[in-house]
């Protein structure tokens, strides 16, 4: 019974959060129509326009959800294995039939990498760093909150600087101490992995030297931040009964600190919840900033101001707006928290055993 | 009522944040206006030696400096003395006039060489003449100076090895410099008449160096001073805007949120909307709908706007945790009481939450603002930073960085990096401070 009401409230929460999504990607999608007709173009610039699915001069609400609509067909359309689509088009009374790129072609073509492994990168990247701040917050945050010392006091010091300063930052600092001083890792994964496969195939441990800064930079951006987070949980939970109980019983401190563990987990879980987006966030700068094919990789090709050399030979600015690469981004983006928040959301229903504060938040 | 003593290290971070403000109020004053308004100007650059380090770097590094050479007037000619004691030469010499006649430019070495560089018309006192580009020129040099002719396009090589060197083979490329003082001379020749500088007329040198300003230079040679001090204005108003709107749009959800009604509800599912929207994505999109595109393809938009819509952006998890406070506040008995006495729940909101708050969103404030200047320079890597501002600076070493160069000049990414994370720090100490005297019990 008790399993079942679970249930039935981990559903509610799922549902209203498929419903969020929905809004956001409505919003999101509504957002880049409007920016694609002030860029101008529509026909050369938006996938949609050209495939004929959508019409650049017409407007109203409708309009805007179709293009939404067609938004989200080219973003499921990336991963089917098709490269051309016959398109048909009616001018001047005839109609014309044409082949076009397919999804999958266009963005396989404009980044030279595939959707499914742009995604594999971006959490790749996400997991390694996550594998290592993880383990390694909670153990400084428990020990520094339980045990105080100098774990603590370098933890003081450190959270101001960490929680101010933006991640890209330790990834320059990475890259000037370990890349440029110490020839340490890599400035760009793209060119270090066609290097290396160049004389034959690129194996893990390349794979391992290519991420090493990007991981470095995140993990270090992040750990401090976290092991304070946990520190402070725990410092709050010291003043509960329990904790002195445990204490004046003389417990073991690994016991005291599995029971903190549990008692501050949940907690936790929320933190890592809202911080996830940022992690993401800082995850896809990292990555344009060390050529990771992943997201942030894809969404620098799909926007941005750049700068393109002309026929003359010179350089020239160039507007890049890609509608329906941007949104892409955004879709996965938007799954990804979707897929994180619920998660998270089943581990609080199971670890919390305070179901009314849950049912607050 | 008990007086509170603030830390050394909370006057530290005030004290920072006002010079940065002072900066940000005076930098108009502290750097050439027209520097800053022809930032994009790529014209405007063009004297300026490219990826030039700065003076103080270059000084440790005995690079020559850019500068301007003193001419003395004599017989017709003028002469500028250049005292050549650096470990590399410099990337130009240029030439600026406005006479009408033909000019001759003769460098003299120390070594009592004369080698003539230049005859021909000057193209006015703007455009000027870059006399190391002359590349036939130097390619005939080298094989009558260094007796042995390139074997490799020399176009971008340091020709001047050719000049400031002991005449031997490799001149060019493995140079044995010749310290001392060398002498440009520049007279009027012409075949068919008797033609000499007058005093009067304007011939100016300008020696294109290794090294340029307080900050040197990037790829276009634009002044990175300018360019930092010029954005710095911008970044820091759009830093405290958007974090004011940060505060601004969270009071506002995360309060309405906690009430119940469709109001709370629907302030509840924007502020959760917030939260979760894919914020590169969106804040792109955005920052063109909100701006205008100029013929540079460069986004223009109102810095105010560019608040507006960073503080909206961000303020979703501010008002979850207000929503959060404010919730519990109305659980308590005194909350409860003023209900029960017939106070309007809005009424309750200002006379007893606000005063709660009030800590609180100065707590935000404070933390806000790093968190707009992080985001700021995160959209400026994707180059969808608008305006002119640290994340547009940032945006256009790391496209310069690639585009260019394949690699980012740290005289260009530490002046805004470091300001950031100075910024970033004070703005969080404060906040720490702000959480530990005022909100936690």
């Amino acid at each position: 019974m008790k399993l079942l009401k679970e249930g039935v409230k981990l559903i509610g929460r799922v549902v209203q959060n498929i419903a969020l999504l929905i809004v956001v990607l409505l919003v999101t999608g509504i957002a880049i129509q409007v920016a694609t007709e002030k860029v101008g173009d529509p026909e050369k610039i938006s996938y949609c326009v050209k495939s004929g699915e959508l019409k650049p001069d017409e407007e109203g609400f409708a309009n805007r959800l179709r293009g939404v609509k067609c938004y989200l067909k080219f973003s499921l359309g990336v991963f089917k294995d098709e490269e051309k689509i016959l398109v048909s088009r009616t001018y001047e009374g005839k109609t014309y039939q044409f082949y076009i790129l397919s999804p999958r072609g266009v963005f396989t073509t404009w980044l030279k990498i595939t959707p499914e492994k742009s995604i594999a990168m971006t959490i790749s990247l996400l997991l390694l760093s996550m594998g290592i701040i993880f383990p390694l917050g909670l153990y400084w945050g428990l020990r520094a909150g339980h045990r105080g010392g100098i774990s603590d006091r370098i933890l003081l010091l450190l959270a101001p600087v960490f929680s101010g300063v933006p991640g890209w930052f330790w990834g320059l600092m990475f890259l000037w101490v370990l890349w440029w001083r110490f020839d340490v890792g890599t400035v760009s994964y793209m060119n270090y992995i066609q290097r290396v496969e160049a004389h034959g195939s690129a194996g893990l441990i390349d794979h391992f030297i290519a991420l090493l800064i990007p991981v470095l930079a995140l993990t270090f951006a992040n750990i401090v931040i976290y092991a304070f987070n946990v520190r402070n949980l725990v410092k709050q939970e010291a003043h509960e009964e329990y904790f002195l109980v445990d204490c004046l019983k003389g417990l073991p401190d690994r016991r005291i600190r599995r029971k903190l563990l549990r008692t501050i987990l949940p907690s936790f879980l929320t933190f890592t919840s809202y911080n996830f987006l940022n992690l993401v966030i800082n995850g896809m700068a990292i990555e344009k900033l060390f050529d990771v094919p992943g997201l942030g990789y894809a969404l620098s090709y799909f926007l941005g101001r750049y700068f393109v050399k002309t026929d003359e030979g010179t350089w020239a600015p160039k507007l890049l707006f890609f509608p329906e690469g941007i949104f892409f981004v955004a879709l996965v983006m938007a799954v990804l928290y979707f897929l994180n928040s619920t998660i998270m959301e089943t581990l609080y229903l199971r670890l919390d055993p305070r179901r009314e504060a849950y049912e607050e938040a | 009522m008990k007086k509170r003593k603030v830390p050394k290290r909370i006057a530290v971070a005030a004290t920072i944040i006002s010079l940065y403000v002072i900066l940000a109020i005076f930098a108009p004053y502290l750097t050439n206006p027209e520097h800053i308004q022809n930032w994009n100007n790529k014209a405007y650059w063009e004297h300026n030696p490219s990826n030039a380090v700065p003076t103080f770097y270059g000084r440790l590094k005995n690079l020559p400096p850019t500068e301007w050479l003193e001419g003395t007037y004599a017989n017709g000619k003028l002469i500028f003395e250049y005292n050549f004691s650096y470990s590399e030469v410099p990337t130009d010499i240029i030439l600026f006039s406005d006479v009408k006649k033909q000019l001759k430019v003769t460098i003299v070495t120390p070594l009592n060489d004369s080698i003539a560089i230049f005859k021909g018309y000057p193209y006015g006192l703007d455009e000027g003449v870059f006399l190391a580009r002359n590349y036939p020129f130097y390619y005939k040099l080298m094989t009558e100076r260094c007796g042995v002719a390139p074997a490799y396009f020399i176009v971008f090589k340091p020709v001047l090895n050719i000049i400031f060197s002991k005449p031997k083979e490799d001149c060019l490329e493995n140079p044995d410099l010749v310290h001392g003082t060398y002498k440009i001379i520049v007279e009027a020749v012409s075949k068919r008449q008797n033609v000499r500088l007058e005093p009067n007329e304007t011939v100016r040198i300008m020696i294109q160096g290794k090294s340029y300003g307080i900050l040197g230079t990037d790829p276009l040679g634009r002044d990175v001073w300018a360019g930092f001090v010029g954005s710095t204005r911008e970044s820091i108003l759009i830093a405290v805007m958007g974090a004011i709107m940060t505060l601004l749009f969270a009071l506002i959800l995360g309060t309405i949120g906690a009430v119940p009604g469709i109001a709370g509800r629907f302030a509840n599912l924007i502020s959760r909307s917030i939260t979760v929207i894919p914020l590169l994505p969106f804040a792109g999109a955005m920052a063109i709908v909100i701006g205008n595109i100029t013929l540079d393809y460069i986004i223009d938009v109102n810095p105010v706007w560019l608040s507006v819509l960073l503080g909206f952006l961000l303020s979703g998890e501010a008002s979850r945790n207000i929503r959060t406070i404010v919730k519990g506040e109305l659980k308590k008995g005194y909350a409860e009481s003023s209900v029960a006495l017939g106070g309007n729940m809005w009424w309750v909101l200002r006379k007893h939450i606000s005063k709660v708050l009030f800590p609180y969103s100065l707590y935000q404030l404070s933390i806000a603002i790093p968190r707009v200047l992080a985001l700021l320079t995160i959209m400026g890597f994707f180059s969808i930073a608008p305006g002119f501002n640290w994340g547009s600076l940032m945006s256009q070493t790391i496209i310069m960085g690639a585009t260019y160069t394949y690699r980012l000049n740290w005289w260009q990414v530490l002046p805004v990096g470091v300001s950031i994370a100075v910024l970033s720090i004070s703005f969080t100490l404060i906040a720490t401070w702000i959480e530990d005297e005022f909100i936690k019990v």
